[in-house]
């Protein structure tokens, strides 16, 4: 049973697995982070932002030592799941952490303890 | 010392415990009367946030950056109007230190008739600029109630003009900073205390009394509404109302959280200026959510600094109420009660809990982090939840103040704020749909942006356009709403000064959502030395009416200066065409999934440009006639799929890379320590 958590990424509650929404590629263990089944891109700003004036500090595109776009892929379908303007060498953040046993029962998905199962 | 610690300010947030008598007024009040009754305590507040803006003068206060509130007699809010959900916060301080620390000092007390006046952070306001006129509300000798009244008014005396000076390094670079004083008493002026605040606002003395004495009639129209409903109802009906509206929010708001994923989520922004300097700085939340309670945690905040951007812990919730009570609980009671299930967490040291003597007139520069992290973790706490639709990038969230001062064609001194920019920023991209183009005001989005007219009447400028800036949006599934560009030339005078305190010309503060992107950066731009009048002379009018093309093409001979957004105070002379941008919107979703026809619907409407169309959306079209080539299009988001996948790698082989790149080191001094952001320097003030 699959449950949409973002724009493009479901849980697999059953597998536990991170997935994509629009494939179906499963990521990783819905305990880690989701970045870590991704595909990972660091990009100049601007690619993204168009520089409108030249030999300047200010360009309306970001100063890249400033920022970098990092962006998240699925490794089968290609969509980005998340991205995140960083500045170089930033960690990337663990944005989504979900307590999954209560995931799972609000789903209507049994839940077995080491003392005592849920029914 | 007579301010509070700034942690006991947040506990005075909280709503108080309720007495006997209050719990037995609440029984009193029938389900219908509930409703018809806090219904009318709306309708008071719109009449009397109406007194304010139509007898106000400053811009800030004419566009509607305001606030409204009515406060129990221990001083919990319990309705408001907008203006801005900051001002909810603030209020309630000041009004509670007049209960707890002057009420019963016999040099002062609370009297019918009586009105006080506050504008220090350290006692519960935004910044200085927001003034606050706070009036307790009797009932047959006993107190019922207060009303405040809250509007940025811009000058207070600052070593610059405009009350936000960016070169501020202390409180002691701020002006007047008043902690709560009664200034009015038997409901008229003391005009001892009137002539000395008059003084604070040389500058602009007109704007400063006018305002002053709108809040003042805002105050007594809620005093005059509910004294007659005090007299139809009683004062048991509205004591057991007003405690069943805090009651009713703290649980209609623990249900809806109740409601969400348990979980952590987590965001970080950065910052590029302290507004004396440029400079990286980090603003981190980890908020977690726990059956039905809501903890924000801002531990990993980059060190407090020598600059004027810092936030005190009961700003940056009063930031987070912005968010709060526009989005996640905007259908529930607009009080404290509301607010109740969220505890903050603020570190000392930094630019959220700095010492007291910080200077924070530009407070809501660091708070536009607060506002951008929110909704990045609370639309992943809602994208699962019965809340989905509420789900949304920022708003532009820059804030793109400029400050002009000087003699007005009047002849009349005059400083302020010019409310256009700020009134103008995107809306974030939805869930669902696009961001609202030239939103608003994401601090007061139910502001409005002035008539150009009017600034030309009031101010000594000629506003040469103010329009939608192409490509100022955060591109996405859902793109982020166009922000405005904003061109004023000095006219009638022969200069005038401006300072602009707003960030993001290196980087944005904003983030993208879920693979939409953050809305460009925005350069402070002036072009000096034009002749743009000598052309209107020779009836030559046909230069340009877009900054784009202007920087592009040069059609305007001049200097053309490009710096940071924020500047500190500049002479603007005759001939000098001052540029101003406020943000678009963050996007929303992966821009290759966006509706190729929505692409070219943009590029027509001049939204966006056919480099953006091109790069960063892979349309392909007809150059001349902007027809879309469907065909080509499919294929070229395919072939950008594919060099997605290629030029990318998985995430233990990218952070083997990347975790070895580093800022260059003159740009993290007031970062703190790489990259955790902890203190590292001492910081001297003087
Ligand atoms: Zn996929």
């Amino acid at each position: 049973m699959k449950v949409r958590i973002t724009e493009s990424l479901d849980i697999d509650l059953v597998k536990e697995l991170w997935c994509c929404n629009r494939c179906g590629y499963e990521l990783i263990s819905a305990r880690m982070n989701y970045k870590e089944g991704c595909l990972v891109r660091a990009r100049d700003p601007s690619d993204i932002f168009q520089p409108l004036v030249k030999n300047q500090p200010y360009t309306f595109a970001p100063d890249p030592n400033w920022c970098r776009i990092v962006e998240f892929y699925c490794p089968q379908c290609g969509v980005m799941f998340e991205n995140e303007c960083l500045p170089p060498g930033h960690p990337i953040t663990h944005d989504i952490e979900l307590d999954l046993e209560k995931l799972k029962i609000k789903h209507g998905i049994h839940v077995e303890r080491s003392k005592g199962g849920i029914t | 010392m007579s301010h509070v610690d700034q942690q006991e300010l947040l506990n005075w947030l909280k709503p108080e415990k309720p007495s006997e008598y209050e719990l037995d007024c609440t029984k009193k009040i029938g389900a219908v009367d509930y409703v018809i009754y806090g219904e009318k305590l709306k309708l008071i507040l719109t009449e009397a946030m109406n007194v304010l803006i139509n007898c106000g003068v400053s811009d800030t206060t004419m566009s509607g950056d305001v606030g409204v509130v009515l406060c129990t007699a221990e001083g919990d809010a319990v309705s408001c109007n907008l203006g801005s959900f900051m001002h909810l916060v603030s209020s309630v301080l000041p009004i509670k230190h007049i209960i707890r620390r002057l009420k019963n000092d016999p040099s002062v007390g609370v009297r019918e008739g009586d009105f006080f006046f506050c504008n220090d952070p350290l006692y519960g306001s935004v910044h200085n600029s927001d003034q606050i006129i706070m009036m307790p509300i009797f009932h047959d000798g006993n107190l019922l109630a207060w009303a405040a009244a809250t509007a940025h008014t811009s000058e207070t005396g600052a070593t610059e003009p405009g009350g936000m000076p960016v070169r501020a390094r202390s409180r002691h670079d701020e002006g007047m900073h008043f902690s709560p004083i009664r200034i009015g008493e038997r409901y008229k002026f003391r005009s001892d205390l009137l002539n000395m605040m008059e003084n604070f606002a040389l500058r602009s003395p007109r704007t400063f009394i006018i305002d002053l004495r709108a809040r003042v009639s805002c105050c007594d129209r809620v005093r005059l509404r509910i004294n007659e409903l005090g007299h139809k109802k009683g004062p048991d009906f509205l004591i057991g109302l007003f405690r069943l509206i805090l009651m009713n929010a703290e649980s209609s708001a623990r249900e809806r959280i109740r409601g969400w994923n348990d979980g952590i989520y987590r965001a970080v922004v950065f910052t590029d200026s302290i507004g004396l300097k440029e400079g990286l700085q980090r603003v981190a939340l980890t908020l977690t959510k726990s059956e039905d309670s809501l903890s924000f945690d801002f531990t990993g905040t980059s060190p407090e600094h020598e600059g004027s951007y810092h936030a005190f812990p009961h700003t940056a919730v009063a930031h987070a109420a912005i968010y709060l009570l526009g989005w996640p609980f905007h259908d529930l009671p607009h009080c404290t009660g509301t607010l109740a299930p969220c505890e903050f967490i603020f570190p000392p040291g930094t630019v959220l809990s700095p010492r007291e003597e910080a200077a924070s007139s530009n407070s809501v520069m660091i708070g536009s982090a607060i506002m951008s992290l929110l909704p990045q973790c609370f639309s992943r706490l809602m994208f699962d939840s019965p809340q989905q639709e509420l789900v949304s990038a920022p708003m532009g969230n820059t804030g793109s103040g400029c400050v002009i001062s000087g003699l007005t064609q009047w002849g009349l001194p005059v400083t302020d704020m010019l409310a256009y920019p700020l009134n103008t920023e995107g809306g974030g991209g939805r869930v669902n749909c696009d961001g609202v183009d030239a939103m608003g005001f994401p601090w007061c989005p139910a502001g409005k942006a002035p008539n150009v007219e009017d600034e030309e009447n009031n101010y000594p400028f000629i506003c040469l356009f103010q329009k939608y800036a192409r490509d100022s949006c955060g591109h996405g599934l859902y793109r982020g709403g166009l922000g405005a560009q904003f061109a004023i030339m000095p006219l009638l005078v022969d200069h005038l000064t401006q300072m602009s305190h707003a960030m993001n010309s290196r980087r944005h503060t904003a983030q993208g959502l879920f693979g939409g992107y953050p809305p460009r950066v925005i350069p402070g731009i002036i072009i000096r030395n034009t002749n743009l009048l000598e052309h209107w002379a020779s009836c030559d009018i046909d230069i340009t009416d877009d900054i784009h093309d202007l920087i592009i093409r040069r059609t305007l001979a001049g200097e053309y200066c490009f710096t940071a957004h924020f500047r500190p105070t500049e002479l603007l002379h005759k001939g000098d065409i001052f540029i101003e941008f406020s943000s678009g919107g963050a996007g929303y979703g992966d821009v290759i999934e966006r509706d190729p026809e929505g692409v070219i619907a943009d590029l027509c409407n001049g939204q966006i440009s056919s480099w953006v169309a091109e790069h960063v959306y892979g349309i392909v079209f007809d150059p001349d006639t902007l027809v879309l080539d469907l065909n080509k299009s499919k294929s070229r988001r395919e072939a950008m799929r594919a060099e997605r996948c290629l030029k990318s790698l998985p995430y233990r082989q990218f952070l083997e890379s990347w975790l070895k790149l580093k800022p260059p080191d003159e740009i993290l001094k007031y970062y703190g320590t790489w990259p955790d952001a902890q203190p590292n320097r001492n910081i001297f003030r003087f």
